[in-house]
């Protein structure tokens, strides 16, 4: 009996074959290093990281293009969230190497981690079918379980881990549960599959089924889950304050970035025909997360706790432009890409904003002080006004301020939302962001304007050049993002080809 | 559709009844003479030395783990051992990376001392 052997083009998922190949090298390379040469294996993981951030470019504009039957696709929006979430890896790396041996975590493990949930991340950006999708979510998210509670020697990172494992599960559960409705509805779970039989004769009577809507509620609250939107949020807080500084940035922006993508994927994809239905549920949640991260975020001491309820409420305005992208002319919705395009430039634009003000936290953390108090922070600016402009700078950035890129992505978001008519979104995104410039402005004056008690340690900051090239390079970024951000506007524009 | 599902229905039905059925038989018709002999945990006819609820090494686990990991991964070898011939240069560039992954897993394992007893 013949053997049919399906038509693989191996080379659109070059990226992702170059990713295990550099995993197992590490892997490999690690058993061979001394305990005290692991940050070559930093060193090794971001050069491998560097060149697939370029072969992932090359895919850049050829069109759309689906290999392993449908399962995966590249193109260009795929290919935007690749070069993204593999430029916070690099700067994630850069910001680990000191700070892995400060926290002693300093192990190669520790890197092939991170190098195992971008490969998650990679699948869930290309994932065209609601099983790779959930394949690529599962590898992410089993490597983020392992990687939060990367300092063993702490409690406080292992009861993170712990808390971000059994949450995590659990919505992995919900979303999977949701994912067979799906199926049982539809017979399929190719996104493209959904689509043409919701869109069909039956299509009407399958979109109004109980069924379906327990389904999409079910979905929904597994990325609610997953990306921490409230009233699913109640691990993020913990998890972030637990975990290694710089884990906490990766998770806070590439974990977003790749979960956001599929979101968009699998809602404006397969279900376009109920959009009205899950629509309705993300405006609420989107409202929740910002109004409800931005307050909660007053009331923290410890800086890192506050930026991580600071990391819900600015889930909630990319949630906002997700929202804003559906327009509902006669009850039938209609796709503006203004809206994807604006969260696209957002979540850039957080990367290198986020990215840098967690990276200001290693800066000061050390053996035997770990920083990351707003307290800490007190007198910082006038004794060191280099590092207090840079914080300051990151600072503007996430309260959305000019010249940075925190304010040209706000404005993107909040114009994609007046121009579909999204009012009250808008309103209150814009009125939960005034809030958030309060607390972010109080550590700006804690930093300037208070002077540093006698008890508190001299500030004393790492010397890591990895670390302050890094922190270099986002400062410039988020600057020029805001200054001439025409380029990646257009970027973000030309991802949506072919999308919607 | 739900006719297709009637044959699952009869052999659910027919494995259930047969094991209520050869139970209670013997439950309400069999002689009971218990003996010490009798009486003890069976494990394959086999005089049992300890009681079952001894502790025993965390080491195991490891080996367990280990052994699901590689065990499971082998049987894909077998599908792909059946259609060798048919499948050609194909079937060998394609499991060819498979085993480079299980190799490097096995190096890993090997070098961080997880075939180590002690």
């Amino acid at each position: 009996m013949p053997v049919v052997i399906p038509d693989i083009a191996l080379s659109l998922a070059a990226t992702e074959i170059g990713l295990v190949i550099l995993i197992c090298a590490v892997i490999v390379a690690d058993m061979f290093t001394s305990m005290e040469n692991k940050s070559l294996m930093g060193a090794f993981s971001f050069f491998g990281v560097v060149v697939l951030g370029f072969v992932a470019l090359s895919g850049w504009g050829g069109g759309v293009r689906t290999t392993f039957s449908g399962f995966y696709v590249l193109d260009n929006l795929s290919v935007f969230v690749k070069v993204v979430i593999l430029a916070a890896t690099g700067f994630t790396i850069l910001l680990s190497l000191q700070y892995a041996k400060i926290e002693r975590f300093n192990h190669g493990e520790y890197y092939v981690m991170i190098l195992f949930a971008v490969f998650g991340m990679l699948v869930m950006a290309s994932g065209n079918d609601l099983v790779s999708f959930y394949l690529g979510l599962e590898t992410m998210s089993i490597s983020s379980y392992v990687l939060v509670s990367f300092i063993r020697h702490d409690p406080l990172s292992r009861e993170a881990g712990l808390k971000y494992f059994l949450m995590g599960a659990f919505a992995s559960g919900l979303l999977l549960y949701g994912i067979a409705l799906v199926y049982g509805l539809t017979g399929t779970t190719s996104l493209l599959g959904i689509a043409k039989t919701l869109g069909g004769a039956n299509g009407a009577a399958i979109g109004a089924d109980p069924v379906m809507v327990l389904a999409l509620i079910l979905i929904v609250a597994g990325f609610g889950f997953k990306l921490a939107f409230v009233p699913f949020h109640m691990w993020l807080p913990d998890a972030y304050t637990g975990a290694p500084t710089s884990i906490t940035a990766f998770m806070s922006v590439a974990v977003k970035m790749a979960t956001v993508a599929a979101l968009m994927r699998v809602f404006f994809i397969a279900f376009p025909s109920v959009a009205g239905k899950w629509n309705l549920l993300l405006w609420l949640l989107a409202v929740l997360s910002m109004v409800w991260g931005n307050f909660a975020a007053i009331a923290q001491t410890s800086l890192k706790r506050m930026l991580a309820y600071s990391s819900i409420a600015h889930a909630g305005y990319v949630l906002m432009g997700v929202v804003a992208t559906s327009s509902f002319v006669d009850g039938k919705v209609v796709f503006l890409p203004l809206g994807v395009s604006a969260v696209l430039f957002y979540l850039l634009a957080y990367m290198v904003t986020n990215l840098g003000a967690f990276g200001m936290l290693i800066l000061l953390c050390r053996e035997d002080y770990r920083g990351d108090n707003i307290e800490d922070w007190r007198g910082v600016g006038r004794a060191h006004p280099w590092a207090g402009l840079a914080f300051l700078i990151f600072f503007l950035s996430l309260a959305g301020l000019p010249p940075t890129a925190g304010f040209v992505g706000k404005l993107f978001l909040f114009g994609a939302a007046i121009q579909n008519e999204y009012y009250w979104l808008a309103v209150i995104g814009i009125l939960s962001s005034a809030v958030s410039a309060y607390y972010y402005f109080r550590v700006v004056m804690v930093m300037y304007m208070e002077t540093r008690a006698e008890s508190q340690p001299v500030v004393e900051f790492s010397k890591a050049p990895s670390l302050l090239a890094v922190l270099v390079i986002l400062v410039v970024a988020t600057l020029f993002l805001g200054i001439f951000p025409g380029g990646f506007i257009e970027a973000a524009r030309g991802s949506i080809a072919g999308f919607i | 559709m739900p006719q297709e599902y009637l044959p699952i229905l009869i052999l659910l039905a027919l494995a259930t009844g047969f094991a209520v059925v050869n139970l209670g038989v013997s439950f309400f018709f069999g002689c009971r003479r218990p003996t010490a002999e009798k009486d003890t945990a069976y494990e394959c006819g086999i005089v049992p030395e300890t009681n079952a609820r001894g502790r025993f090494s965390v080491k195991f686990f490891l080996v367990a783990m280990l052994f699901i990991v590689f065990d499971v991964e082998t049987i894909f070898l077998f599908p792909w051992a059946v259609v060798f011939r048919e499948l050609g240069g194909f079937g060998l560039a394609a499991m060819t990376p498979f085993m480079l992954l299980l190799i490097a897993s096995l190096i890993y394992e090997w070098k961080r001392g997880a075939l180590e007893w002690d």
